[in-house]
């Protein structure tokens, strides 16, 4: 007989994540949720890029930032309905992950890195520079709030469910990649691209594939950032905010997708708390960064694994040496 | 203007390519793209500011003090951060690195501010007029600088014992071994040598810049890229990749648009890897 645990866990988990609001409303907690969702989202989508089919990206912020522009652009200057301009940011950020995915053809590994970081460098400084569409570095104000069955979502916590709601669908899809044919593919040409090809798959397609996912994803989280914040400027899409999402997904464990969710919450709230050391917390952020990557190398993901592992078989399964994290993946 | 645009060009690249010199080293003995070493060349711009400005000494011996400062820094970086991880996964070690950067810029923010500091320069301020050509003496000090310590980098890795001993240890760590090199001594050397070098970046770049606790990284970047484009596994590739980046964005900003310079560079970059996906100088795999 099958265990019931894993679907007892998804329903506890999904009672506790829209019952939050109902215990605060703390707008400031609020905000921070709805920040780690965004978040959460975008590592979800890089992980299909870097942890499923392993290509490595330093410039997710690009796909986010395009995202973002192309929801508020088009509900700003055109009046076009949220949810267009929801789909719309997937859509565009979906084709800049497929122009980026053609080079992937051709480069791995760091110069694979170097190649994104400069798409990441490039699609900031269009966005600082092509000052009649995006007003430049004074950004875009006035990103209209969405309005769902006749309610504005103009709060933050009102906001909160329509983030939960996506980041579900996001968890939804991206677990249905992994464990479908196309997710073993992508697996497959990350192990060993060689015996993947001689497997019969087809590595052009599902590299590129790979990156419009990823792309299609995070630029969806452009838009529910621009409109939860309701406004947007070129310094919320630098280098620095790929190398955040690179960080959350690595702290939360590569390949596995509950420790995407789980990386993005820890450390868009730890820096928070973190305030009350002042100016130091960034230098202890550095720190716990290199402490987690040097004694828990399967990141948050693993950890728990390992943990719920032992609560439901009474032992601690043993991961691969010099493993994967494809062990800890699973919601 | 041309020319102008060359020379400081020249001057930057040269700054780049010891940074990739950097990257290259530690790519080759660690096997990691160390997103650290824009934050090491800020720790040597930081070392030559409190030596000659705080502290007032005389520019030769501050130069000195603070690269043996960048020297001992790498040391215990090495020591804390990087050496425990050395069997760890490659994207854990990457993590790492760019923790070890966040810790070290995030350290330097809070012991001086944010604000950054004016450097005076080193070389003499009065511009040589050759014809309507006006030149920068400190451009030209960099650029020779630059090579000057990029070529004894070269002469050290191939004619001292210690040099082919790190050349050892990069090609195949095991076999070194058995040779009976101290293959964990060779590579914390490698490492503090990497320091050490982006330091005399920083330091260089610092009259031209300012030296400020952000300033290591777009100087990563740079480097990195650098490194990238004149092919990972080539010392005479880092100085042609960052000869290239740095003449690259100055000629766009003269001449195309300022604004778009580090674009332009990039882009470059990008399409010279995709025609050549190993680098300039690297060997195809």
């Amino acid at each position: 007989m099958r265990s019931m645990y894993p679907r007892i866990r998804t329903i506890v988990l999904l009672a506790a994540l829209y019952s939050l609001p109902l215990f605060t409303k703390d707008p400031y907690v609020m905000h921070l949720s709805n920040m780690a969702m965004i978040y959460a989202i975008l590592s979800l989508s890089l992980n299909v890029l870097t942890g499923f089919t392993g290509q490595f990206s330093v410039g997710h912020a690009a796909f986010y930032g395009i995202g973002a522009y192309a929801s508020a652009l088009l509900t700003t200057k055109l009046g076009a309905p949220i949810w267009v301009g929801f789909i719309a940011a997937g859509v565009v950020a979906a084709a800049a992950g497929a122009v980026l995915g053609i080079p992937s053809l051709r480069l791995r590994g760091l110069y694979l890195a170097v190649t994104t970081l400069g798409f990441g460098e490039i699609v900031y400084q269009l966005i600082v520079n092509w000052v009649s569409l995006t007003n430049g570095p004074r950004g875009l104000i006035g990103v209209p709030a969405p309005v769902i069955f006749g309610r504005m979502l103009d709060t933050y916590d009102s906001y909160y469910y329509l983030s939960a709601t996506l980041l579900v669908a996001t968890i939804f899809v991206v677990t249905r990649i992994y464990y479908s044919r196309v997710g073993r593919a992508m697996l497959a040409i990350r192990e060993n691209e060689l015996a993947a090809e001689a497997m019969g798959i087809n590595s052009t397609y599902y590299k590129v594939m790979a990156f419009v996912v990823a792309a299609f994803f995070a630029g969806v989280a452009g838009a529910l950032y621009a409109h939860e914040i309701r406004f947007i400027s070129p310094e919320s899409f630098v280098s620095q905010e790929s190398i955040t999402i690179l960080c959350m997904m690595v702290v939360g464990g590569v390949g596995s997708i509950a420790g995407s969710v789980l990386g993005a919450f820890v450390l868009t709230f730890a820096p928070e708390y973190l305030r009350a050391v002042g100016d130091l917390r960034l230098v202890l952020y550095g720190a716990t960064i290199v402490l987690m990557v040097t004694y828990a190398p399967h990141g948050l993901g693993g950890t728990i694994t390992s943990l719920e592992h032992r609560l439901t078989h009474g032992r601690r399964p043993k991961l691969k040496a010099g493993g994967d994290g494809t062990t800890a993946a699973g919601v | 203007m041309l020319l102008q645009q060359v020379i400081q060009g020249l001057a930057i690249g040269s700054v780049y390519g010891l940074l990739a010199l950097g990257y290259v080293l530690m790519w080759q003995a660690w096997g990691v793209m160390d997103f650290a070493r824009g934050d090491g060349a800020m720790v040597g711009a930081f070392y030559l500011l409190i030596f000659s400005q705080f502290k007032g000494l005389n520019i030769v011996l501050a130069f000195i003090l603070a690269v043996g400062a960048s020297a001992l820094t790498g040391f215990v970086v090495e020591r804390i951060a990087y050496r425990p991880i050395l069997g760890g996964r490659d994207i854990n070690r990457l993590i790492a690195t760019i923790g070890v950067g966040m810790f070290t810029r995030n350290l330097y923010r809070v012991m001086f501010g944010a604000d950054p500091f004016p450097f005076p320069s080193v070389f003499g301020d009065n511009p040589i007029h050759v014809g309507k050509l006006i030149i920068v003496p400190q451009n030209l000090w960099i650029t020779a600088i630059g090579f000057g310590l990029a070529y004894l980098l070269r002469l050290f890795l191939a004619k001292s014992w210690m040099g082919k001993a790190m050349r050892a240890t990069a090609q195949d760590r095991e076999t070194a071994a058995l040779m009976g090199i101290k293959v964990k001594n060779s590579m914390t050397f490698t490492f503090v040598l990497a320091t050490v070098i982006g330091g005399i970046a920083g330091m260089l770049i610092a009259p031209l810049y300012f030296v400020m606790a952000d300033m290591g990284a777009l100087m990563g970047i740079k480097g990195y890229a650098s490194a990238v484009l004149g092919g990972l596994d080539s010392m005479s590739g880092a100085m042609v990749g960052g000869l290239i980046l740095g003449l690259a964005e100055n000629l766009a900003g003269g001449f195309i648009s300022s604004g778009y310079q580090t674009a332009i560079a990039f882009l470059i970059m990008i399409l010279v890897l995709i025609f050549r996906p190993q680098g300039i100088m690297g060997r195809r795999q």
